[in-house]
Protein backbone atom coordinates (compact mmCIF):
# COMPACT_ATOMS: atom_id res chain seq x y z
CA UNK A 1 0.00 0.00 0.00
CA UNK A 2 1.33 3.41 -0.95
CA UNK A 3 1.11 5.74 2.02
CA UNK A 4 3.63 8.48 1.28
CA UNK A 5 4.45 10.53 -1.80
CA UNK A 6 7.55 12.66 -2.23
CA UNK A 7 8.66 14.96 -5.00
CA UNK A 8 12.40 15.52 -5.42
CA UNK A 9 13.91 18.01 -7.81
CA UNK A 10 17.24 17.70 -9.58
CA UNK A 11 20.06 19.75 -8.11
CA UNK A 12 22.18 19.84 -11.23
CA UNK A 13 21.99 19.59 -15.04
CA UNK A 14 24.83 17.08 -15.05
CA UNK A 15 23.75 13.68 -16.37
CA UNK A 16 26.10 11.53 -14.25
CA UNK A 17 24.99 13.42 -11.13
CA UNK A 18 21.33 13.02 -12.03
CA UNK A 19 21.61 9.32 -12.79
CA UNK A 20 23.38 8.90 -9.44
CA UNK A 21 20.65 10.86 -7.67
CA UNK A 22 17.98 8.71 -9.28
CA UNK A 23 19.75 5.48 -8.31
CA UNK A 24 20.16 6.86 -4.80
CA UNK A 25 16.45 7.73 -4.52
CA UNK A 26 15.53 4.27 -5.80
CA UNK A 27 17.69 2.67 -3.11
CA UNK A 28 16.30 5.09 -0.52
CA UNK A 29 12.59 4.52 -1.19
CA UNK A 30 11.08 3.02 1.97
CA UNK A 31 8.16 0.56 2.08
CA UNK A 32 4.98 2.37 1.08
CA UNK A 33 6.83 5.34 -0.45
CA UNK A 34 7.09 6.65 -3.97
CA UNK A 35 9.72 9.27 -4.67
CA UNK A 36 8.97 11.23 -7.82
CA UNK A 37 12.16 12.72 -9.24
CA UNK A 38 12.03 15.59 -11.75
CA UNK A 39 15.30 16.38 -13.49
CA UNK A 40 16.96 17.77 -16.60
CA UNK A 41 20.28 17.17 -18.33
CA UNK A 42 22.34 19.52 -20.43
CA UNK A 43 23.27 18.29 -23.90
CA UNK A 44 23.64 14.54 -23.30
CA UNK A 45 23.33 11.30 -25.21
CA UNK A 46 21.92 8.64 -22.88
CA UNK A 47 22.38 5.05 -24.01
CA UNK A 48 20.53 2.03 -22.63
CA UNK A 49 22.14 -0.31 -20.11
CA UNK A 50 23.13 -2.87 -22.72
CA UNK A 51 23.96 -0.74 -25.72
CA UNK A 52 27.19 -0.28 -27.59
CA UNK A 53 28.41 3.31 -27.11
CA UNK A 54 30.30 3.36 -30.42
CA UNK A 55 27.37 2.03 -32.36
CA UNK A 56 24.76 4.44 -30.99
CA UNK A 57 26.60 7.72 -30.70
CA UNK A 58 28.72 9.94 -32.92
CA UNK A 59 31.25 10.57 -30.20
CA UNK A 60 33.36 13.14 -32.04
CA UNK A 61 30.37 15.33 -32.94
CA UNK A 62 29.04 15.18 -29.38
CA UNK A 63 32.40 15.92 -27.74
CA UNK A 64 33.15 18.75 -30.14
CA UNK A 65 29.93 20.49 -29.05
CA UNK A 66 30.71 19.97 -25.37
CA UNK A 67 28.12 17.20 -24.91
CA UNK A 68 28.26 14.22 -22.58
CA UNK A 69 27.64 10.52 -23.13
CA UNK A 70 26.22 8.47 -20.26
CA UNK A 71 24.90 4.96 -19.79
CA UNK A 72 21.72 4.59 -17.75
CA UNK A 73 20.64 1.64 -15.60
CA UNK A 74 17.47 0.89 -17.52
CA UNK A 75 17.12 -0.94 -20.80
CA UNK A 76 16.11 0.26 -24.23
CA UNK A 77 17.64 2.59 -26.78
CA UNK A 78 19.64 5.78 -27.09
CA UNK A 79 18.02 9.17 -26.51
CA UNK A 80 19.19 12.76 -26.63
CA UNK A 81 18.53 15.16 -23.73
CA UNK A 82 18.90 18.90 -23.47
CA UNK A 83 17.16 21.52 -21.36
CA UNK A 84 14.14 21.24 -23.65
CA UNK A 85 13.49 17.84 -22.12
CA UNK A 86 12.10 16.99 -18.67
CA UNK A 87 12.79 13.62 -17.06
CA UNK A 88 10.39 12.07 -14.58
CA UNK A 89 11.33 9.07 -12.43
CA UNK A 90 9.18 6.96 -10.14
CA UNK A 91 11.43 5.41 -7.47
CA UNK A 92 9.68 2.86 -5.30
CA UNK A 93 9.69 -0.62 -3.71
CA UNK A 94 9.41 -3.34 -6.32
CA UNK A 95 6.24 -4.81 -4.82
CA UNK A 96 4.51 -1.45 -5.29
CA UNK A 97 5.52 -1.11 -8.95
CA UNK A 98 2.46 -0.48 -11.13
CA UNK A 99 3.58 0.69 -14.55
CA UNK A 100 0.09 1.39 -15.99
CA UNK A 101 -0.73 3.50 -12.94
CA UNK A 102 2.57 5.40 -13.07
CA UNK A 103 2.06 6.00 -16.78
CA UNK A 104 -1.45 7.29 -16.02
CA UNK A 105 0.11 10.02 -13.83
CA UNK A 106 1.86 11.43 -16.89
CA UNK A 107 -1.18 11.08 -19.14
CA UNK A 108 -3.28 12.96 -16.55
CA UNK A 109 -0.65 15.67 -16.19
CA UNK A 110 -0.70 16.21 -19.95
CA UNK A 111 -4.48 16.31 -19.99
CA UNK A 112 -4.33 19.08 -17.36
CA UNK A 113 -2.22 21.01 -19.87
CA UNK A 114 -4.56 20.32 -22.76
CA UNK A 115 -2.55 17.57 -24.49
CA UNK A 116 -4.37 14.38 -25.43
CA UNK A 117 -1.80 11.58 -25.41
CA UNK A 118 -1.89 7.80 -25.59
CA UNK A 119 0.36 4.84 -24.85
CA UNK A 120 2.16 3.31 -27.83
CA UNK A 121 3.06 -0.32 -28.43
CA UNK A 122 6.45 0.05 -26.76
CA UNK A 123 4.93 1.75 -23.70
CA UNK A 124 5.99 5.18 -24.87
CA UNK A 125 3.65 8.17 -25.02
CA UNK A 126 2.55 9.67 -28.29
CA UNK A 127 0.18 12.25 -29.67
CA UNK A 128 -1.11 12.05 -33.24
CA UNK A 129 1.08 8.98 -33.74
CA UNK A 130 4.26 10.86 -32.88
CA UNK A 131 6.33 10.05 -29.79
CA UNK A 132 7.27 12.69 -27.23
CA UNK A 133 7.99 10.48 -24.22
CA UNK A 134 10.21 7.37 -23.94
CA UNK A 135 9.87 5.02 -20.97
CA UNK A 136 12.34 2.54 -19.49
CA UNK A 137 12.69 0.54 -16.29
CA UNK A 138 15.10 -1.16 -13.94
CA UNK A 139 14.64 -3.38 -10.95
CA UNK A 140 17.33 -3.97 -8.39
CA UNK A 141 16.89 -6.05 -5.28
CA UNK A 142 13.70 -4.91 -3.60
CA UNK A 143 13.46 -1.61 -5.50
CA UNK A 144 12.22 -0.49 -8.89
CA UNK A 145 12.57 2.60 -11.03
CA UNK A 146 10.45 3.71 -13.98
CA UNK A 147 11.61 6.78 -15.81
CA UNK A 148 10.30 8.78 -18.73
CA UNK A 149 11.51 11.59 -20.93
CA UNK A 150 9.09 14.37 -21.86
CA UNK A 151 10.20 16.32 -24.93
CA UNK A 152 9.08 19.94 -24.69
CA UNK A 153 11.42 21.64 -27.09
CA UNK A 154 14.37 19.37 -27.65
CA UNK A 155 16.80 20.45 -30.36
CA UNK A 156 15.82 17.82 -32.92
CA UNK A 157 18.60 18.74 -35.27
CA UNK A 158 21.15 18.06 -32.50
CA UNK A 159 19.40 14.77 -31.81
CA UNK A 160 20.01 13.57 -35.33
CA UNK A 161 23.55 14.93 -35.28
CA UNK A 162 24.64 12.85 -32.27
CA UNK A 163 22.56 9.69 -32.56
CA UNK A 164 23.80 7.29 -35.15
CA UNK A 165 21.27 5.89 -37.56
CA UNK A 166 23.15 3.33 -39.61
CA UNK A 167 26.44 2.38 -38.04
CA UNK A 168 29.12 1.59 -40.54
CA UNK A 169 31.52 -1.29 -40.42
CA UNK A 170 30.42 -2.42 -36.98
CA UNK A 171 28.89 -5.69 -35.81
CA UNK A 172 27.92 -5.88 -32.19
CA UNK A 173 26.06 -7.73 -29.49
CA UNK A 174 23.79 -5.65 -27.33
CA UNK A 175 20.47 -3.92 -27.69
CA UNK A 176 19.58 -1.86 -30.76
CA UNK A 177 17.67 1.41 -30.70
CA UNK A 178 14.21 1.58 -32.21
CA UNK A 179 13.62 4.76 -34.16
CA UNK A 180 10.30 6.57 -33.91
CA UNK A 181 8.78 9.71 -35.33
CA UNK A 182 9.03 12.29 -32.60
CA UNK A 183 7.24 15.52 -31.73
CA UNK A 184 7.97 18.28 -29.21
CA UNK A 185 5.11 19.03 -26.82
CA UNK A 186 5.50 22.74 -27.58
CA UNK A 187 4.30 22.01 -31.08
CA UNK A 188 1.07 20.70 -29.56
CA UNK A 189 0.74 23.21 -26.71
CA UNK A 190 2.82 26.32 -27.52
CA UNK A 191 2.44 27.93 -24.08
CA UNK A 192 3.89 24.93 -22.24
CA UNK A 193 6.94 25.48 -19.98
CA UNK A 194 9.12 23.14 -17.91
CA UNK A 195 7.92 24.59 -14.55
CA UNK A 196 4.27 24.25 -15.62
CA UNK A 197 4.86 20.64 -16.65
CA UNK A 198 6.58 19.89 -13.31
CA UNK A 199 3.61 21.33 -11.43
CA UNK A 200 1.10 19.36 -13.50
CA UNK A 201 3.02 16.11 -12.95
CA UNK A 202 3.09 16.66 -9.19
CA UNK A 203 -0.59 17.50 -9.15
CA UNK A 204 -1.54 14.43 -11.19
CA UNK A 205 0.74 12.28 -9.01
CA UNK A 206 -1.11 13.31 -5.84
CA UNK A 207 -4.49 12.90 -7.49
CA UNK A 208 -3.72 9.40 -8.83
CA UNK A 209 -2.76 8.08 -5.37
CA UNK A 210 -5.12 10.32 -3.40
CA UNK A 211 -2.32 11.56 -1.14
CA UNK A 212 -0.50 14.82 -0.53
CA UNK A 213 2.85 15.23 -2.28
CA UNK A 214 5.56 16.43 0.04
CA UNK A 215 8.81 18.07 -1.07
CA UNK A 216 11.70 15.65 -0.65
CA UNK A 217 14.42 17.09 1.51
CA UNK A 218 17.89 16.14 0.26
CA UNK A 219 19.42 17.61 3.42
CA UNK A 220 17.43 15.31 5.72
CA UNK A 221 18.09 12.16 3.69
CA UNK A 222 21.74 12.83 2.89
CA UNK A 223 23.52 12.11 6.12
CA UNK A 224 26.97 10.53 6.57
CA UNK A 225 26.79 7.14 4.86
CA UNK A 226 24.14 8.31 2.37
CA UNK A 227 26.34 11.16 1.26
CA UNK A 228 29.17 8.71 0.60
CA UNK A 229 26.82 6.39 -1.27
CA UNK A 230 25.73 9.23 -3.53
CA UNK A 231 29.35 10.19 -4.24
CA UNK A 232 30.26 6.63 -5.15
CA UNK A 233 27.25 6.44 -7.49
CA UNK A 234 28.34 9.70 -9.12
CA UNK A 235 31.83 8.27 -9.62
CA UNK A 236 30.35 5.18 -11.21
CA UNK A 237 28.16 7.05 -13.70
CA UNK A 238 31.05 9.36 -14.70
CA UNK A 239 33.53 6.51 -15.13
CA UNK A 240 34.90 5.34 -18.46
CA UNK A 241 34.45 1.73 -17.41
CA UNK A 242 30.71 2.09 -16.83
CA UNK A 243 30.01 4.08 -19.98
CA UNK A 244 32.33 2.33 -22.42
CA UNK A 245 33.74 -0.71 -20.66
CA UNK A 246 30.67 -2.91 -20.38
CA UNK A 247 30.97 -6.48 -21.61
CA UNK A 248 29.46 -5.94 -25.04
CA UNK A 249 31.66 -7.49 -27.71
CA UNK A 250 31.87 -6.09 -31.22
CA UNK A 251 33.99 -6.17 -34.34
CA UNK A 252 34.91 -3.35 -36.67
CA UNK A 253 36.55 -3.38 -40.03
CA UNK A 254 37.79 -0.70 -42.37
CA UNK A 255 39.74 -0.50 -45.60
CA UNK A 256 41.68 2.44 -47.01
CA UNK A 257 44.16 3.25 -49.75
CA UNK A 258 47.17 5.40 -48.89
CA UNK A 259 50.17 6.68 -50.93
CA UNK A 260 52.25 3.85 -49.47
CA UNK A 261 49.68 1.11 -50.14
CA UNK A 262 46.41 -0.38 -48.98
CA UNK A 263 45.36 -1.26 -45.46
CA UNK A 264 42.63 -3.67 -44.37
CA UNK A 265 41.99 -3.40 -40.67
CA UNK A 266 39.94 -5.62 -38.38
CA UNK A 267 39.38 -5.02 -34.69
CA UNK A 268 37.64 -7.06 -32.02
CA UNK A 269 36.66 -5.02 -28.97
CA UNK A 270 35.19 -6.27 -25.69
CA UNK A 271 34.72 -4.48 -22.37
CA UNK A 272 35.79 -1.35 -24.24
CA UNK A 273 39.25 -2.74 -24.95
CA UNK A 274 40.84 -4.00 -28.16
CA UNK A 275 41.14 -7.76 -27.79
CA UNK A 276 42.49 -8.45 -31.24
CA UNK A 277 43.78 -6.32 -34.09
CA UNK A 278 44.57 -7.60 -37.58
CA UNK A 279 46.03 -5.28 -40.13
CA UNK A 280 46.72 -6.50 -43.67
CA UNK A 281 48.84 -4.18 -45.80
CA UNK A 282 50.93 -4.49 -48.90
CA UNK A 283 53.64 -2.42 -47.21
CA UNK A 284 57.29 -3.52 -47.19
CA UNK A 285 57.61 -4.07 -43.49
CA UNK A 286 55.26 -6.76 -42.11
CA UNK A 287 57.07 -6.73 -38.78
CA UNK A 288 55.98 -3.17 -38.14
CA UNK A 289 52.27 -3.97 -38.45
CA UNK A 290 52.74 -7.08 -36.31
CA UNK A 291 54.28 -4.85 -33.67
CA UNK A 292 51.36 -2.49 -33.93
CA UNK A 293 48.82 -5.31 -33.59
CA UNK A 294 50.62 -6.51 -30.48
CA UNK A 295 50.88 -3.03 -28.97
CA UNK A 296 47.15 -2.38 -29.39
CA UNK A 297 46.03 -5.50 -27.53
CA UNK A 298 44.02 -4.73 -24.36
CA UNK A 299 44.29 -1.00 -24.97
CA UNK A 300 41.15 1.04 -24.27
CA UNK A 301 39.32 1.87 -27.48
CA UNK A 302 39.57 5.59 -26.77
CA UNK A 303 41.37 8.21 -28.88
CA UNK A 304 43.83 9.34 -26.20
CA UNK A 305 44.87 5.77 -25.33
CA UNK A 306 45.25 4.85 -29.01
CA UNK A 307 47.35 7.93 -29.73
CA UNK A 308 49.60 7.08 -26.80
CA UNK A 309 50.25 3.63 -28.29
CA UNK A 310 51.15 5.04 -31.69
CA UNK A 311 53.48 7.63 -30.23
CA UNK A 312 55.34 4.77 -28.53
CA UNK A 313 55.83 2.93 -31.86
CA UNK A 314 58.83 3.69 -34.07
CA UNK A 315 58.07 5.23 -37.50
CA UNK A 316 57.42 2.67 -40.23
CA UNK A 317 59.70 2.26 -43.26
CA UNK A 318 56.99 3.74 -45.51
CA UNK A 319 56.72 7.48 -44.90
CA UNK A 320 53.37 8.39 -43.35
CA UNK A 321 52.25 4.82 -42.69
CA UNK A 322 52.31 5.08 -38.90
CA UNK A 323 50.39 8.36 -39.02
CA UNK A 324 47.84 7.06 -41.55
CA UNK A 325 47.11 3.92 -39.54
CA UNK A 326 46.88 5.95 -36.36
CA UNK A 327 44.32 8.26 -37.93
CA UNK A 328 42.38 5.31 -39.32
CA UNK A 329 42.10 3.59 -35.93
CA UNK A 330 41.48 6.75 -33.92
CA UNK A 331 38.69 7.70 -36.34
CA UNK A 332 37.06 4.32 -35.87
CA UNK A 333 36.94 5.00 -32.13
CA UNK A 334 35.13 8.34 -32.41
CA UNK A 335 33.30 8.61 -35.72
CA UNK B 1 3.93 -23.39 -17.15
CA UNK B 2 6.29 -26.15 -16.04
CA UNK B 3 8.05 -26.92 -12.75
CA UNK B 4 10.63 -29.71 -13.25
CA UNK B 5 10.89 -31.96 -10.21
CA UNK B 6 14.66 -32.29 -10.32
CA UNK B 7 15.23 -28.57 -9.67
CA UNK B 8 15.07 -26.36 -6.60
CA UNK B 9 13.63 -22.83 -6.72
CA UNK B 10 13.93 -19.42 -5.05
CA UNK B 11 11.24 -16.92 -4.15
CA UNK B 12 12.84 -14.55 -6.66
CA UNK B 13 12.17 -17.07 -9.48
CA UNK B 14 15.57 -18.58 -10.15
CA UNK B 15 16.06 -22.34 -10.51
CA UNK B 16 19.09 -24.34 -9.40
CA UNK B 17 20.13 -27.85 -10.34
CA UNK B 18 22.31 -29.29 -7.59
CA UNK B 19 24.61 -31.87 -9.17
CA UNK B 20 26.08 -34.90 -7.37
CA UNK B 21 29.62 -33.63 -8.00
CA UNK B 22 28.99 -30.56 -5.83
CA UNK B 23 28.46 -28.13 -8.72
CA UNK B 24 25.20 -26.37 -9.58
CA UNK B 25 23.56 -24.89 -12.67
CA UNK B 26 21.49 -21.72 -12.25
CA UNK B 27 18.85 -20.11 -14.46
CA UNK B 28 15.52 -18.28 -14.36
CA UNK B 29 12.18 -20.07 -14.19
CA UNK B 30 9.41 -20.41 -16.74
CA UNK B 31 7.30 -18.06 -14.59
CA UNK B 32 10.13 -15.47 -14.55
CA UNK B 33 10.58 -15.49 -18.33
CA UNK B 34 6.82 -15.27 -18.81
CA UNK B 35 6.59 -12.26 -16.49
CA UNK B 36 9.57 -10.51 -18.06
CA UNK B 37 8.47 -10.90 -21.67
CA UNK B 38 10.81 -11.13 -24.65
CA UNK B 39 14.39 -11.16 -23.42
CA UNK B 40 16.92 -9.34 -25.59
CA UNK B 41 20.11 -9.34 -23.54
CA UNK B 42 21.82 -11.05 -20.63
CA UNK B 43 24.82 -9.75 -18.77
CA UNK B 44 26.73 -12.65 -17.19
CA UNK B 45 29.66 -12.71 -14.75
CA UNK B 46 33.00 -14.19 -15.76
CA UNK B 47 34.46 -17.57 -14.84
CA UNK B 48 36.37 -17.20 -11.59
CA UNK B 49 33.99 -14.56 -10.20
CA UNK B 50 32.38 -15.21 -6.83
CA UNK B 51 28.60 -15.31 -6.51
CA UNK B 52 26.75 -14.92 -3.22
CA UNK B 53 23.43 -16.50 -2.24
CA UNK B 54 20.66 -13.90 -2.40
CA UNK B 55 22.77 -11.34 -4.24
CA UNK B 56 22.70 -10.23 -7.87
CA UNK B 57 25.07 -12.06 -10.23
CA UNK B 58 23.57 -11.22 -13.63
CA UNK B 59 20.94 -9.03 -15.23
CA UNK B 60 18.52 -9.54 -18.07
CA UNK B 61 16.84 -7.03 -20.36
CA UNK B 62 13.32 -7.48 -21.66
CA UNK B 63 11.43 -4.72 -23.47
CA UNK B 64 13.28 -1.66 -22.08
CA UNK B 65 13.35 -3.18 -18.57
CA UNK B 66 16.48 -4.43 -16.84
CA UNK B 67 16.05 -6.83 -13.92
CA UNK B 68 18.76 -8.33 -11.78
CA UNK B 69 19.03 -12.07 -11.23
CA UNK B 70 19.93 -13.35 -7.76
CA UNK B 71 22.15 -16.30 -7.07
CA UNK B 72 20.60 -19.24 -5.19
CA UNK B 73 24.06 -20.33 -3.97
CA UNK B 74 27.39 -18.96 -2.82
CA UNK B 75 30.39 -20.21 -4.76
CA UNK B 76 32.71 -19.66 -7.68
CA UNK B 77 31.63 -19.35 -11.31
CA UNK B 78 33.08 -22.36 -13.14
CA UNK B 79 31.43 -21.76 -16.52
CA UNK B 80 29.07 -19.34 -18.20
CA UNK B 81 26.59 -20.18 -20.93
CA UNK B 82 27.89 -18.12 -23.85
CA UNK B 83 25.04 -19.32 -26.06
CA UNK B 84 22.68 -16.96 -24.21
CA UNK B 85 24.79 -13.95 -25.21
CA UNK B 86 24.15 -14.68 -28.88
CA UNK B 87 20.64 -16.11 -28.54
CA UNK B 88 18.92 -14.44 -25.58
CA UNK B 89 15.51 -15.61 -26.86
CA UNK B 90 16.44 -19.10 -25.65
CA UNK B 91 15.72 -17.96 -22.10
CA UNK B 92 12.09 -17.55 -23.19
CA UNK B 93 11.91 -20.65 -25.35
CA UNK B 94 13.59 -23.15 -23.04
CA UNK B 95 14.09 -21.60 -19.61
CA UNK B 96 15.20 -24.83 -17.94
CA UNK B 97 17.80 -25.62 -20.62
CA UNK B 98 19.08 -22.05 -20.52
CA UNK B 99 21.44 -22.20 -17.58
CA UNK B 100 23.27 -18.93 -16.92
CA UNK B 101 26.23 -20.18 -14.91
CA UNK B 102 27.74 -23.32 -13.46
CA UNK B 103 28.90 -22.80 -9.87
CA UNK B 104 31.50 -24.82 -7.94
CA UNK B 105 32.97 -24.68 -4.44
CA UNK B 106 29.49 -24.07 -3.05
CA UNK B 107 29.55 -22.95 0.58
CA UNK B 108 26.03 -21.60 1.12
CA UNK B 109 22.50 -21.65 -0.26
CA UNK B 110 19.57 -19.27 -0.22
CA UNK B 111 16.23 -20.54 1.04
CA UNK B 112 15.15 -23.04 -1.63
CA UNK B 113 11.82 -24.68 -2.45
CA UNK B 114 11.11 -27.95 -4.21
CA UNK B 115 8.93 -27.99 -7.33
CA UNK B 116 5.63 -28.48 -5.48
CA UNK B 117 6.34 -25.71 -3.00
CA UNK B 118 7.44 -23.36 -5.79
CA UNK B 119 4.34 -24.10 -7.85
CA UNK B 120 2.18 -23.30 -4.82
CA UNK B 121 4.22 -20.12 -4.27
CA UNK B 122 3.77 -18.98 -7.89
CA UNK B 123 0.01 -19.43 -7.50
CA UNK B 124 0.10 -16.67 -4.84
CA UNK B 125 2.18 -14.22 -6.95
Amino acid sequence: MISKLWAAEGRSFSAPKNLAAEAFLTEAALPGEIILFLWQNEKTVVIGRNQNAWKECRLDALKKDGGTLVRRLSGGGAVFHDLGNLNVSFCLPREEEDIPRQTRVLLSALRLLGVQASVSGRNDLEADGRKFSGHAYYRQGTKACHHATLMLEVDREALSRYLRVSPLKLRSRGVDSVRARVVNLKELAPALTVPALCEAVKQAFGAEYGLPVEPFSWEERLLGAERERLSSLEARFSSWDWTYGRRIAFTLSDQARFPWGEADLRLRVDSGRIRACQCFTDAMDPLWTENMEEALRDVRFAPEDLRAVFSSLPPAVEPGMREDLERMIVNLSIK
Amino acid sequence: MTFPKNLMYTKTHEWVLLNDDGTALVGITDYAQDQLGDLVFVNLPEPGDTVTAGESFADVESVKAVSDVLSPVTGEVAEINEVLADEPQRMNQEPYESWFIKVREITDRAELMDADAYQAFVATC
